[in-house]
């Protein structure tokens, strides 16, 4: 196996969202190293990604962005959920169990398909 | 759903914000920088070390950015916008070329524009009532030009629901003296009496406007159009009551309107008439003065129609319901017994593209014929400039093709710099469509066939023109220098190894420009020169008119005497020595035409018809040269045959060589004439003037009638010994003695400059043209020709080193540019005669006796291969001069 994951369409804005539900306000770098860390660091972002999911996010009004300091006294954007970001967030959750259900449901059979012939 | 549209928003406003979005994104990826830095130094990595890891982990800033700029923007209008604020710092750095490019294109832009904002007012423009939206002119057969109703039609049609305020007027014009002192002639329409309500005019200047009781009284009434009780009453308020004659009618003046405007006939300009009349004062104007004689008009049994109709539309009604109402009601009263062949009424709204369409597309291509033609030359010349740039950045282009830029993304940035510079010069011409028009409309004097040139202001339409032409001249100028500048290779450009393009392909591309700009510029210059010729031929005819006095007759003089007996009268004067009498059509100024047939095909033609008396060969001076003048005893009414005298033209138009003396000829069937002509006499072939009928007399066709001694209006003709002018002023004083009123008489000649006048003017619109063309056609052969010189530095630099004198170097470069030339030249002129047989027939052009007039073609011809020549020499001898030692080197 071996080496990243690539990322399915959508999947990123999801981890985001999730990870600022999950810790508060946090800045780009802190959300990218968190879903490093959550995926075992099978997922590596690199910083064009993250901005670029970051301002896709805010445009449509999924997260909102303030000025702060960094823990290293650093002048950073952090970013947190907006009501709708939270809605956003639940809808997409539920989303991707059925996904996830139906994806394993389909697979599974195919494994006791004709392999198990 | 609400979160995509504020995505789109967001994308949509992020050009604007771009300065702002990326400082932010800068300081956000600066923080995460420094956050990765501390977090590898708390690993244990040295300080250096760690901004080297961190580096390395970061990847590319540029890339993150323009992640960063996928995501918030749309692509292709960030890419868009990006090109533009290049492409217009590339243009900024060549103002000069700029500037030149953009008054270039914008005269190529706004000159049709212009053209068409006339014409716009022209075919569209409905009348200029109070409610123009409410507006409908009843038509039959779908034109103005059809008298639309019998008094009896128009009653049964006032009925109309969908119609309200239906209004008549009649087709005729009486045209008669107004009162004594003034021998001037004013127009007067008789109407029914609610058009000033359809005409939107509720309150008169001074007195009373008509009531409806007005029309049901024979008693002759008048209304004064207020510029008429300006100019010839000085606007005096007394003027209202007082009782004037109009011809031999009494009239009284029971009011001053100032009312619009009305079209009459869809070709013809619109009519203020200075006189109106209840349609009831029919039965108080004199035979005489009547269109039809014979008939009662406002007999309930007349079946000629007479009167034009108009009326708004009732709230709510459409002008197709309108029309069918108003053409059952119609139907009802009609007095054709087979209604296959009655022309429906309609009720249109009173433009003339309503009423004719394919006659006024027509117009639309004629008149934008030639601005068309000035369009393309200001495109192929500033083609050519950009074709010059072009090669110019073949180094640049090739640069960032071998950087890995897109052909399409250059070929976008090169779309830009076009879109700009069209832009801008839209900009430019719009500016000349709102101030060109209502200028020409005063240099032609035309507010009766445009309206008031101060609300002559764009319309969309002639907003949508501009957009056209914009697109047409932007494609036209950007689209050969786009696909020479996109073609180098780019080890070829680079290495300047290849020309761009290949040479001999632009060599050709630059060879047409060439060309069409040569024919482009011929067009206008040999036209002007036509009408000049025209001009000079018009008011210097080949008879002398010098010692030609005109004066006008109408049947309000004293009644006592005939006009035959006025001119004895005036022959009879010391310094007169020949009198004539033609109809109201004066020959050269306006000339009758008649159809006949032609002798061996049966088929009919137009000729020029002139109405004259005996004396008339005489005194015109137009020599009988075979069989007789007219004789008194021709009056004498033969029911057989009318005798006639024709030109020699004429003549052998008809019958060749054999002597036409003693032959008939038919009169056209729809000429109201029951005999045949027999042909007396062969006159002498002179000019002939604007003619009635298109393209009639256009060869000096022409054919004489014997004046009848009956004829109450028409102009009495005098030769006199000396200058006109100075024997004016006793024939005036004698004909006030003899007819009690003042008489016109002017000296031909003036009639004949008057007549001149608008010739002048369409000559001084194409010399302008011309002269426009010409600086632009010789700005871009110069352009074009010397960038083709500078392309071949190379070539000439080895055959001078190879032994080529400066004199074959010059030959070389001249034999370049001289084929273009002449091909350029050819075509032009060719143009030219087309245009030139267009005009004629379109009687646009006074005709010519003798035949198409070869000296302006042979003089633009050879002036502009002169010109061309001598800018080819010009650019010859520098290049066959230059060392060629330093081109060898420059690679």
């Amino acid at each position: 196996m071996g080496g990243e994951l690539d990322l399915l369409q959508g999947t990123l804005d999801l981890m985001v969202l999730q990870t600022l539900a999950t810790m508060g306000p946090q800045h780009g770098y802190g959300i990218a190293r968190r879903v490093e860390q959550v995926s075992g660091n099978e997922v590596l972002l690199n910083q064009g990604t993250i901005h670029a999911s970051l301002v896709r996010l805010q445009q449509q009004g999924f997260i909102r962005a303030e000025w702060g300091t960094s823990e290293n006294n650093r002048r950073a954007r952090f970013y947190s959920l907006t009501r709708t970001g939270r809605k956003q967030l639940e809808r997409r959750t539920e989303h991707w169990e059925r996904l996830k259900a139906v994806m394993s449901r389909v697979l599974g059979q195919s494994a006791s398909g004709p392999a198990g012939r | 759903m609400m979160s995509r549209l504020r995505s789109l928003l967001a994308r949509l406003v992020s050009p604007v914000r771009r300065r702002r979005l990326e400082r932010d994104l800068d300081d956000d990826l600066a923080a995460h920088f420094s956050l990765l830095v501390d977090d590898l130094e708390r690993r244990g990595l040295p300080p250096a070390e760690a901004r080297r890891q961190a580096r390395l982990r970061f990847g590319s800033l540029d890339v993150a950015r323009e992640a960063h700029r996928d995501a918030r923007g749309i692509g292709w209008i960030e890419a868009w916008s990006r090109d533009a604020r290049y492409a217009a710092r590339s243009l900024r750095a060549r103002p000069g070329l700029t500037l030149v490019a953009v008054l270039t294109l914008s005269l190529g832009i706004g000159t049709p524009a212009a053209v068409f904002g006339l014409l716009d007012r022209f075919v569209f423009g409905t009348p200029d009532v109070a409610d123009p939206d409410a507006f409908v002119n009843v038509v039959r057969d779908g034109r103005y030009s059809t008298v639309t109703a019998t008094l009896a039609e128009y009653q049964a049609m006032s009925r109309a629901q969908a119609v309200r305020e239906l209004a008549a007027w009649s087709s005729h014009k009486f045209i008669a003296p107004l009162g004594a002192d003034d021998p001037s002639l004013v127009t007067g329409l008789l109407a029914t009496c609610n058009v000033f309500r359809l005409l939107g005019t509720t309150t008169p200047t001074a007195g009373r406007l008509f009531t409806p009781g007005d029309c049901e009284s024979p008693a002759p009434i008048a209304i004064l159009s207020e510029r008429a009780w300006r100019a010839r009453f000085g606007g005096d308020p007394s003027i209202v009551g007082a009782s004037l004659r109009f011809g031999q009618t009494p009239v009284t003046i029971i009011g001053v309107v100032d009312a619009a405007p009305i079209l009459h006939q869809w070709d013809d300009a619109a009519l203020t008439p200075e006189l109106w009349l209840p349609y009831s004062a029919y039965a108080s104007i004199p035979a005489s003065m009547r269109s039809h004689a014979a008939t009662d008009l406002l007999a309930p049994s007349n079946r000629t129609r007479w009167l034009y109709v108009g009326g708004l539309l009732a709230p709510g009604a459409t002008r197709a319901a309108a029309s069918a109402e108003l053409d059952a009601l119609d139907l009802a009263v009609s007095l054709e017994p087979d209604t296959r062949r009655r022309d429906p009424v309609k009720a249109i709204d009173g433009s003339r593209w309503a009423s004719a369409p394919l006659d006024m597309l027509g117009l639309i291509a004629m008149a934008l014929a030639l601005p068309a033609v000035l369009l393309l030359l200001t495109a192929v010349n500033v083609a050519a400039l950009l074709l010059a740039r072009a090669a110019g950045r073949q180094r640049e282009i090739g640069v960032r093709l071998a950087l890995g830029a897109s052909r399409s993304s250059l070929a976008r940035l090169l779309v830009a710099e076009n879109l700009i510079l069209t832009g801008l010069a839209a900009g430019v011409s719009f500016l000349l469509v709102t101030v060109v028009p209502p200028l020409l409309v005063r240099y032609f004097d035309a507010a009766d066939w445009f309206g008031d040139p101060a609300s002559l202001l764009p319309g969309r339409r002639v907003v949508a023109c501009v957009a056209i032409a914009s697109v047409l001249s932007g494609l036209l100028a950007g689209l050969s220098p786009m696909v020479e500048s996109l073609k180098p290779r780019p080890a070829d450009a680079l290495n300047e190894r290849r020309r761009f393009g290949g040479p001999r392909r632009a060599t050709r591309t630059r060879r047409v420009f060439v060309c069409i700009q040569i024919a482009a510029c011929i067009v206008p210059l040999v036209t002007a020169m036509i009408y000049a010729r025209a001009v000079e031929r018009y008011t210097r005819p080949s008879a002398p008119v010098d010692a030609l006095l005109v004066a006008e007759f109408t049947d309000s003089r004293r009644p006592a005497l005939s006009p035959a007996e006025i001119a004895t009268h005036v022959e009879a004067m010391a310094g007169v020595s020949r009198v004539a009498l033609t109809s109201s059509w004066l020959p050269l100024v306006f000339e009758d035409a008649m159809r006949v047939a032609h002798p061996a095909t049966g088929a009919e033609f137009p000729v020029a018809e002139r109405q004259v008396s005996a004396a008339f060969f005489d005194t015109f001076d137009v020599p009988v040269v075979a069989g007789r003048a007219f004789d008194p005893a021709d009056l004498a009414t033969d029911p057989g045959a009318e005798p006639v005298i024709v030109s020699e033209a004429l003549a052998r138009r008809l019958l060749g060589d054999v002597s036409p003396i003693g032959a008939t000829l038919q009169p056209g069937r729809n000429e109201r004439l029951e005999r045949r002509l027999l042909v007396v006499g062969v006159a002498a072939t002179r000019e002939v003037g604007h003619a009635m009928f298109r393209a009639a007399g256009t060869d000096g066709s022409v054919i004489y009638r014997l004046l009848p001694e009956t004829a109450a209006t028409g102009y009495l003709l005098a030769r006199t010994r000396g200058p006109a002018e100075a024997a004016a002023p006793a024939v005036r004083e004698r004909l006030r003695a003899l007819l009690g009123t003042a008489a016109q008489v002017q000296p031909f000649s003036a009639y004949l400059e008057e007549r001149a006048g608008w010739i002048r003017r369409i000559e001084g619109l194409f010399a302008g043209l011309g002269a426009l063309s010409l600086v632009l056609a010789l700005m871009g052969v110069a352009g074009v020709v010397s960038f083709d010189a500078l392309q071949r530095r190379k070539e000439i630099a080895v055959r001078q080193a190879l032994g080529a004198s400066p004199g074959d170097v010059r030959r070389r470069i001249v034999r370049l540019g001289a084929p273009a030339l002449v091909a350029g030249a050819a075509i032009g002129l060719g143009g030219a005669w087309l245009l030139a047989r267009v005009t004629e027939a379109e009687r646009i052009l006074p005709s010519t006796a003798s035949g198409p007039d070869p000296i302006p073609y042979a003089t633009v011809g050879v002036l502009m291969v002169g010109i061309g020549l001598a800018t080819l020499a010009a650019i010859a001898y520098p290049a066959s001069r230059r060392d060629p030692l330093p081109v060898l080197r420059e690679d």
